[in-house]
């Protein structure tokens, strides 16, 4: 979830040239030591349209946005304005302007998780959680300005954009015991995948009410119209266990597939219905 | 225990479908060699990741050395305190590759039947086998989990067909990209979307 290196600002894994297999165009780059990647389908007429100078500009306004967030909100970085805050140094009121967003925005995520996702768990403050779903849904405008299909994997979390009519995304969920395996496969036009978990690392996060790693789930994906709130979700309800599940607070239109520490499947059914329909169907329990 | 059983299936799928993504770009063989050597160690008898690594960019090479690197991983019932049961597989749809069979054979079309090595638990013994059909992944079957008491029963009866589930559509779902949890920047270079990335896309 949150980034780990202390500076990993690295060069693109991918050379900036890019691969364009097919018409597709994929961009990857490792900032606030996650990998990004983008990856570009135009339609068949943009494609004439749509040069590597133009899709090379509004990948590099990508990574620079996320570059930028990163230097706010790193608490890895002794300069960002996050640390400086945490050091009593620099005001709130006088930090860069997102910031007060990405707190306004913390606060109701607090709200609405009844305090499972807290930027404040650990005695500092510590956006990390929010702030990968919240850069990559800013820097994604200039992906929009090109007029394709597009989507912007965050970290494993995922924001997509499909105006080609019948051309759905395909998402596959990563399987909580093997990075290289599938637990589904959603399917999705506009919106967002995001899942949280425990899987890689043991306990990486923590009830904030309790101070102890969250039990009971492994991994919550949760797919929505927006990557903010998918991320925020997903990520309380693998703080919260099965508590985390009553959503009655949810924004509309998120729904969840979680599988707890026992080996089950849960899902509601909005969550079933965006399963991609030519595959083997998941087996698992249907929640309200 | 069960975690060790079920990494153990998807692994040794996984390390298959790998490989059936197109690596029609250059520079794509170094991501998709480190994401195949770092599922080799939970597949454990890794004595053929050289040759494979180095089939990984060659963009015919990928139904060929997926026969082969898999019948080469699968090859060696050696690991596990408890006897591998050697039986030749009954399966059904498996056609003539037995365990004999598979072991000289360089499959490039065809059905072969891979055994995988029987893997020790804290739970008993776990032993997957892999039929694949012209380089693809066409079935998995758990041939030996752990059953003693109840809760295992349940807890295979769910997770055994689930993980199998998976582990066919990893190879023909046709994704587009991968959400995950982890994806830090050692856990993506195992994941299937460095695969992805690096293969330009899955379709």
């Amino acid at each position: 979830m949150t980034a780990r290196s202390a500076v990993t600002d690295a060069p693109a894994t991918t050379p900036s040239t890019g691969a364009r297999t097919g018409g597709h165009v994929v961009r990857t780059a490792m900032i606030m030591g996650l990998p990004f990647s983008i990856h570009l389908r135009p339609a068949v007429r943009a494609q004439d349209i749509l040069t590597d100078e133009m899709i090379d500009e509004a990948v590099q306004q990508v990574w620079e946005s996320l570059r930028e967030s990163d230097r706010i909100f790193s608490t890895y970085r002794a300069d960002s304005d996050i640390s400086r805050i945490n050091r009593g140094e620099l005001a709130v009121a006088d930090a860069d302007p997102s910031v007060t967003e990405v707190l306004e925005l913390a606060g109701l995520a607090s709200r609405i998780t009844s305090g499972a996702f807290d930027v404040r768990a650990t005695g500092i403050l510590d956006p990390s959680g929010i702030v990968k779903a919240w850069a990559a849904s800013r820097a994604d405008t200039a992906l929009r300005a090109l007029g394709c299909d597009y989507y912007l994997n965050a970290g494993g979390d995922v924001l997509l954009r499909s105006r080609s009519v019948g051309r759905p995304w395909r998402i596959g969920i990563e399987h909580p015991h093997d990075p290289a395996g599938l637990l589904a496969v959603v399917q999705a036009s506009t919106g967002a995948v995001a899942t949280s978990g425990r899987s890689h690392r043991g306990g990486h996060i923590h009830d904030p009410r309790t101070g102890r790693p969250a039990t009971g789930v492994t991994q919550a994906s949760v797919v929505g119209p927006s990557l903010v709130w998918a991320d925020i979700l997903a990520t309380a309800v693998v703080a919260d266990g099965t508590r985390g599940l009553d959503r009655g607070q949810w924004p509309p239109g998120h729904q969840v597939l979680i599988v707890t520490d026992n080996g089950e499947v849960l899902g509601t059914q909005g969550f079933r219905d965006q399963l991609a329909p030519d595959l083997p169907a998941l087996r698992f329990s249907t929640i309200d | 225990m069960k975690r060790i059983a079920l990494a153990a299936i998807s692994t040794l799928a996984a390390l298959v479908a790998l490989f059936s993504y197109p690596t029609s770009t250059g520079q794509s063989g170094s991501v998709v060699a480190q994401a195949v050597s770092s599922a080799k160690i939970l597949t454990q008898p890794g004595t053929t990741s050289a040759p494979t690594t180095g089939q990984g960019p060659d963009p015919a090479g990928g139904s060929t050395s997926t026969g082969s690197s898999s019948g080469g991983s699968g090859q060696q019932p050696s690991s596990g305190s408890r006897p591998a049961s050697p039986s030749p597989s009954p399966s059904s749809n498996a056609a003539p590759g037995t365990q004999d069979s598979t072991t000289s054979q360089r499959a490039t079309t065809g059905s072969v039947t891979v055994d995988g090595a029987a893997e020790m638990t804290n739970y008993g013994a776990v032993q997957v086998r892999v039929v694949i059909t012209n380089g693809a992944i066409t079935d998995v079957i758990a041939v030996d989990y752990p059953q003693q008491d109840r809760t295992d029963q349940e807890i295979n009866s769910q997770a055994i067909p689930m993980l199998r589930n998976q582990a066919l559509s990893a190879q023909s779902a046709k994704i587009d990209g991968v959400s995950g949890a982890t994806f830090t920047t050692e856990g993506y270079i195992a994941s299937l979307q460095s695969a992805l990335d690096a293969a330009g896309f899955g379709k």
